[in-house]
C-alpha cells in the first residue's frame, strides 16, 4: 500500500482492562485538493471519480458542484437530479457493500461477495443509463437521455439482492415498524440480523456512545470563512463551534422512527449507528426508484429535495458564492463531503476537500470519546470502527 | 484516494497489481468484467479492485498522483 491511499492507526493504551487513552494517526492525504492547483476545473472533473473511487460520485458531484459556482455556470434542475440519483445511487452501494462484505467479517463468517458483485453490477454503472454520451463530469451538465428502462432494471435488480441478501425478504424490509425490526433481529437469517442479534445479546448496544455530537447543517458563509483562512490544521482536524462532530448517516437518519427509538436507549452507539446505515440503505433505494419515476417516469416536475430523516448537513440552500470561489456540499454515504475551490482566471488557484471521515476520526472525536473508559478489547473497537465507518483501512493495535 | 494499479499476474480471484513500485496483492471478487496482464485497475481499501480504468486515463491519473508523492518526499 502506498501512503496516498492513506489509512487510520488506532492505538489503545489500557490498565486494569479498561481504555484508559486512545491515539489515533490519519495517515489520509487531507491536502490532496493540492494536485488540482494550476489545472483547468473541466480537466479536474474529468479526474475526480478515479482519484477518488470510494464515493467518487459524492466526489464529482461536491466538485462539479464547487467549480460551477466559482465559474457563474448554473445547472438545470434536470442536472441537479441526475446528479442526485448518481449519489443516492452510490450510498445504496456503499452501504450494502459494507453491510454484505464488512459485517459477517465481525462475526467470524465468509463475506457474502456474490451479492456484493451483483448490486456492483446493477447500481456501480448506473450514471451510463442517464448520460450515453459519457459526459457526466461536463460542467454545467452533460447531455442527459435516461433510459427509463434501464434504470429501472438496475434498481429492481438491487432491491432483489438488498432484500434477499439483507432484509430477508420483502416482510422484513420495513424498518419503520419497531415489532417487524425486533422479529427480524430475532428471527433474520442474514448476516446484518445475526450482528445486530450478537449486540442486543451482549448488551453492546451502546457501545461507543459519549458526548460527541452529530455534525448539524453548516453555515456556508462560516464554513467558506473557516476554509478561506486554514492552514491545513482545520482539513486535518476539523471541529465545528470549537468542537469535534460525528459526520454520519445517523446525522440524517436520526428522526427515522426506529433509529430515533434507539437511540433514546443507546444514544450513539453501535446500534443507532447500523441501524441508522439500514435506514439508509434503505431510504436511498426508495429515493433513487422516485427520483427515476418522478423526473423521468410520468413527465412530473423535477424533485430536488435532498430527502433525510433528520438535520441533514447538507440541506441548506447554496447561498450566492462570492466571485471565483465555490463550496459544493454533498450528503454521501459516510456524511457530509466538502469541496471548495479558488479560480484565477480559467486555472485553480485553490483546492480543498473536506471528507467525513476527518470529523469521526477526529484525535478527540467519536471513535475516540467512544472508546476511552470502555473494557479493553479489540473486538469491540473493531465493531465501533466498523459502525462508523471510515473510508480508508484501520488497524487497531492495543 | 485510489491509485490506478497494473495488473502484474493473476491467479484465480486474486491477482498481484503494481504501483510506483510496490507491488500488493488484492482480490478480484468485486470486479464485474474479466481482468488481464497489463490492466489498469481501481483497488478500494480493504484490498478490492472495483474497476478497470482506460490506459490513456489511468497514465494521467498517476501523473495527478505523482504530484503529490513529490510533495511529501523531503529528498524532492
Amino acid at each position: 500500500m502506498t501512503d496516498l491511499e492513506g489509512r487510520l492507526e488506532v492505538s489503545l493504551r489500557c490498565a486494569d482492562g479498561q481504555v484508559v487513552d486512545v491515539a489515533i494517526v490519519n495517515r489520509r492525504q487531507t491536502q490532496a485538493g493540492r494536485m488540482f492547483v494550476g489545472r483547468r476545473p473541466d480537466e479536474v472533473a474529468g479526474m475526480l471519480p478515479l482519484l477518488f473511487s470510494l464515493c467518487g460520485h459524492a466526489q464529482l458531484v461536491a466538485g462539479l458542484e464547487a467549480m460551477e459556482q466559482a465559474a457563474g455556470l448554473v445547472p438545470d434542475p434536470a442536472t441537479v437530479n441526475a446528479r442526485r440519483l448518481m449519489v443516492v445511487a452510490e450510498t445504496v452501494l456503499e452501504q450494502a457493500q459494507s453491510v454484505l462484505r464488512d459485517w459477517p467479517v465481525l462475526l467470524g463468517e465468509e463475506p457474502d461477495m456474490a451479492s456484493a458483485r451483483g448490486l456492483r453490477a446493477a447500481l456501480g454503472s448506473l450514471r451510463g443509463a442517464l448520460y450515453p454520451d459519457r459526459d457526466w463530469a461536463r460542467l454545467g451538465g452533460g447531455r442527459l437521455a435516461p433510459d427509463l428502462d434501464d434504470l429501472t432494471r438496475r434498481l429492481g435488480e438491487a432491491r432483489r439482492l438488498i432484500e434477499r441478501a439483507v432484509f430477508t425478504g420483502p416482510a422484513g424490509y420495513e424498518l419503520g415498524d419497531l415489532r417487524n425490526w425486533a422479529d427480524w433481529v430475532r428471527t433474520g437469517a442474514t448476516a446484518a440480523a445475526r450482528l445486530v442479534r450478537h449486540i442486543e445479546e451482549h448488551d453492546l448496544g451502546g457501545l461507543g456512545a459519549g458526548p460527541v455530537p452529530l455534525l448539524p447543517a453548516l453555515d456556508r458563509t462560516v464554513l467558506n470563512t473557516v476554509l478561506a483562512t486554514d492552514d491545513g490544521a482545520f482539513l486535518a482536524r476539523p471541529v465545528w463551534n470549537g468542537i469535534p462532530h460525528l459526520a454520519h448517516p445517523l446525522g440524517r437518519r436520526a428522526r427515522h422512527p426506529l433509529v430515533a427509538a434507539l437511540m433514546l436507549s443507546h444514544g450513539t452507539g453501535v446500534l443507532p449507528l447500523l441501524a441508522a446505515r439500514l435506514a439508509d440503505l434503505q431510504a436511498g433505494l426508495d429515493e433513487a426508484e422516485g427520483l427515476v419515476e418522478d423526473c423521468w417516469g410520468r413527465g412530473r416536475p423535477a424533485r430536488v429535495d435532498a430527502g433525510g430523516d433528520g438535520d441533514g448537513a447538507a440541506g441548506e440552500t447554496p447561498a450566492p458564492p462570492a466571485q471565483h470561489i465555490g463550496l459544493g456540499l454533498v450528503d454521501a454515504a459516510r456524511g457530509l463531503l466538502v469541496h471548495r475551490v479558488e479560480l484565477d482566471g480559467d486555472t485553480i488557484a485553490r483546492y480543498q476537500i473536506l471528507a467525513p471521515t476527518e470529523w469521526t476520526f477526529h484525535p478527540d472525536g467519536a471513535l475516540a470519546c467512544g472508546l476511552r473508559g470502555r473494557s479493553a478489547n479489540v473486538d469491540h473497537a473493531r465493531l465501533l470502527v466498523a459502525a462508523l465507518d471510515p473510508c480508508v483501512a484501520c488497524t487497531i493495535e492495543v | 484516494m485510489a491509485i490506478p494499479s497494473r495488473v502484474v499476474s493473476v491467479d484465480g480471484e486474486m491477482a498481484t497489481v503494481e504501483c510506483f513500485g510496490v507491488t500488493r496483492s488484492v482480490s478480484l471478487m468485486l470486479m464485474t468484467e474479466e481482468v488481464a496482464l497489463g490492466d489498469l485497475l481501481i483497488i478500494q481499501a480493504g484490498g478490492f479492485a472495483v474497476d478497470k480504468v482506460d490506459p490513456q486515463v489511468g497514465e494521467e491519473a498517476l501523473s495527478y498522483l505523482a504530484t503529490i508523492l513529490q510533495a511529501s518526499d523531503p529528498a524532492a
